[in-house]
């Protein structure tokens, strides 16, 4: 708090931080109470606020008009003024103590060191003109005018004598301040988690469906090329296609990037090629013909990939077991659809076709065990523009968030890739 | 002579236990490779550089069953042995394993009949007692192989005979035996036989007879 510019400004970045429009109600309905008791006050002849108590208390509303725009900068003035109005002798409207205490609940909102201080200063303060430290804790209803000599009527309806209830009303808007607080920077960081989630998974969308389409057009083009032969219709057709399902998962991708959801929910992108990664169905309640729904669906998506990697000519076998009893969480599904995906368009991208691959899927009550084998090829600087490289590390996170492994080994021309998901525990919602 | 020899199990321990005693009981055995992946014995054992004489699977693996792992080889190819071993009771494997192309089965305990049944199947043969009926790899290779090109046609809409099976229908029609049979296709009379049950299955024939007459109703010889 050095420079003094530097410090308006931190306190203009807190007022646009704090500035609400509940707040500025309160601000303003407090000036209006002050500014009411003080006209009240100043027509009734047996009032003890003289001219200059008006004029405190119409300065001490303008405060409050300032602090419903500004709230810190304001705050910190109005308690200023109270504590000033306390040193000095003259009488306060009632308003006046309830706009400190609100100033020290927004201080304390704004920094809680600043509103310990306030709250402090503002106890002190009153101490100092109730004549040292009393401990009458006696509450009575006001009758509106009378100003006890040792009390103070708030709002003309509640009398307080004494400096400890005052300062533990203090302490109250201190915590309160705090605790709006934090409840604010909580509710912050999960919108902040939440945009973040939707930031990756609109990422990871984009790599496992809107990459890998665009990487398999690619490869076929490169292998038409390298053919020298005329394209015939169906080849154009099946190119159409996948061009045509990348432009679909783009614009997937960009309402999903539109929208807000949290992660996993409505924004999720939804595709046929993650057909196991369906509609979100609560695991303990996923009946069994949902699960087969999900294994024929996962079949049918490794079918799908099998013919275009053998329109490569790639040779290849998939094994997909499915052992009784086995299920597959939501979040399993949606992680499996995207992860065979990948592992399918990375043997199309890296793998040389003539030494084949060999995939295993093995689903059981346990988990998901997946395992892949094939021959890589050394990668030319043309295969950078077909991935980044950073597919399976994002599904190696992904699966160690959910207590699995990934493992990848490479030697003697052998790349293998074996996964191990366990089955999902009961509340775990780590995805 | 060597009998370079693969083997595959998840659990680590016994896989080097495994190793080293196979390695032991014949000076002929050489173990090859080890892997702990099904997935990879798989691919190996199709890969002409690394392909071992017998493949030796444990038939309960965490990432797939041995019985696929046996069956995704032997639909490619009769060059490699394929013995099962497990610490289970042998009959929960027996049927499944022969189906999918194994030539034996033994116990992890049976150090003396699992020697046995590697040096046959390095061979291409059978292990069989009275309760098994294990095919010579060969015969395997021919069933599996039809079996899946059969499928591939029924994926492809319909319920077609396979080349096997349409041929040794033709040869029971011309009066051949099923020895014969055997003979003239080059392999066992028990995958003759097999031939047979899946077109009739497929035919939906009551007997060897209404078989042909279906046969040569369709015009399919």
């Amino acid at each position: 708090m050095g420079n003094p510019r530097m410090f308006i400004r931190r306190i203009r970045r807190a007022d646009e931080e704090t500035r609400n429009a509940w707040l500025l109600i309160v601000c303003l309905l407090v000036g209006l109470t002050c500014a009411v008791e003080a006209m009240t006050r100043a027509t009734d002849a047996d009032s003890s606020m003289g001219p200059m108590g008006i004029l405190v208390a119409f300065a001490f509303t303008g405060l409050t008009v300032v602090a419903a725009f500004r709230p810190v900068g304001g705050g910190l003035l109005m308690l200023l003024g109270w504590v000033a109005a306390c040193a000095s002798s003259v009488t306060m409207p009632s308003g006046m103590m309830l706009g400190a205490m609100i100033a020290v609940g927004v201080l304390a909102y704004a920094h809680r060191g600043l509103g310990v201080m306030a709250a402090l200063a503002a106890t002190g303060a009153w101490m100092f003109a109730r004549g040292g430290w009393t401990t009458d804790w006696s509450v009575r209803p006001g009758d509106g005018h009378t100003i006890l000599s040792a009390g103070h009527t708030i709002l003309g309806a509640v009398t307080l004598n004494g400096v400890l209830p005052v300062a533990i009303l203090f302490l109250c808007f201190l915590l309160g301040g705090v605790a709006v607080r934090w409840g604010h920077d909580r509710d912050r960081a999960e919108a902040e988690l939440t945009l973040r989630r939707n930031r990756e998974r609109a990422a990871q969308d984009i790599h496992d469906y809107v990459s890998n389409d665009l990487a398999y057009v690619i490869l076929r083009l490169d292998k038409d090329i390298a053919d020298g032969g005329p394209v015939g219709a169906g080849e154009l057709h099946e190119l159409r296609e996948a061009a045509a399902k990348a432009l679909g998962h783009t614009h997937e991708v960009i309402a999903l990037l539109e929208r807000d959801d949290g992660p996993g929910g409505a924004g999720a992108i939804k595709t046929a090629d993650a057909a196991v990664a369906v509609e979100p169905i609560e695991s303990a309640e996923l009946p069994e013909s949902t699960d087969q729904a999900a294994i024929d669906g996962l079949r049918d998506q490794c079918a799908r990939y099998e013919r275009r990697l053998a329109s490569l000519g790639f040779d290849g076998q998939t094994i997909i077991t499915a052992q009784p009893g086995a299920r597959l969480s939501t979040a399993v599904r949606e992680l499996l659809g995207g992860l065979v995906e990948e592992l399918y368009t990375n043997i199309g991208k890296h793998a040389d076709p003539s030494g084949g691959y060999v995939l295993t899927i093995r689903l059981s009550r346990a988990g998901v065990d997946i395992a892949l084998v094939d021959a890589p090829i050394a990668r030319a600087a043309s295969d950078m523009e077909l991935s980044t490289g950073t597919g399976l590390g994002r599904y190696r996170a992904r699966i160690e968030r959910m207590g699995g492994t990934l493992q990848v080994r490479e030697a003697d021309g052998e790349w293998s890739l074996a996964v191990g998901i366990p089955s999902e525990r009961e509340g775990d919602n780590s995805q | 002579m060597a009998i370079r020899i693969g083997l595959v199990d998840n659990d680590p321990y016994a896989l080097k236990m495994l190793g080293m005693m196979i390695a032991r009981l014949d000076p002929d055995f050489q173990v090859a490779w080890t892997t702990e992946l099904g997935a990879v014995a798989v691919s190996r054992c199709l890969s002409p550089a690394k392909r071992p004489d017998v493949l030796v699977t444990d038939m309960s693996m965490r990432d797939v069953s041995g019985t696929d792992v046996c069956r995704a080889i032997r639909v490619k190819t009769p060059a490699v042995g394929l013995v099962g071993i497990t610490s289970y009771a042998i009959g929960a494997f027996r049927d499944e394993a022969a189906r999918c192309g194994a030539q034996a089965i033994v116990g992890k305990t049976d150090l003396a009949g699992l020697a046995e049944a590697i040096r046959r199947a390095a061979q291409g043969l059978a292990t069989n007692d009275e309760t098994s009926a294990f095919l010579d790899a060969a015969d395997a290779h021919v069933l599996l192989e039809d079996a899946a090109l059969a499928g591939a046609e029924d994926a492809r809409g319909g319920r077609a005979l396979s080349a096997k099976e349409r041929e040794t229908l033709r040869r029971y029609a011309e009066g051949d035996t099923t020895r014969q049979i055997a003979a003239a296709m080059g392999v066992g009379v028990p995958t003759v036989a097999t031939f047979e049950r899946r077109a009739l299955a497929k035919l939906g024939a009551k007997s060897r007879a209404h078989a042909i007459s279906i046969c040569v109703r369709r015009h399919e010889f």
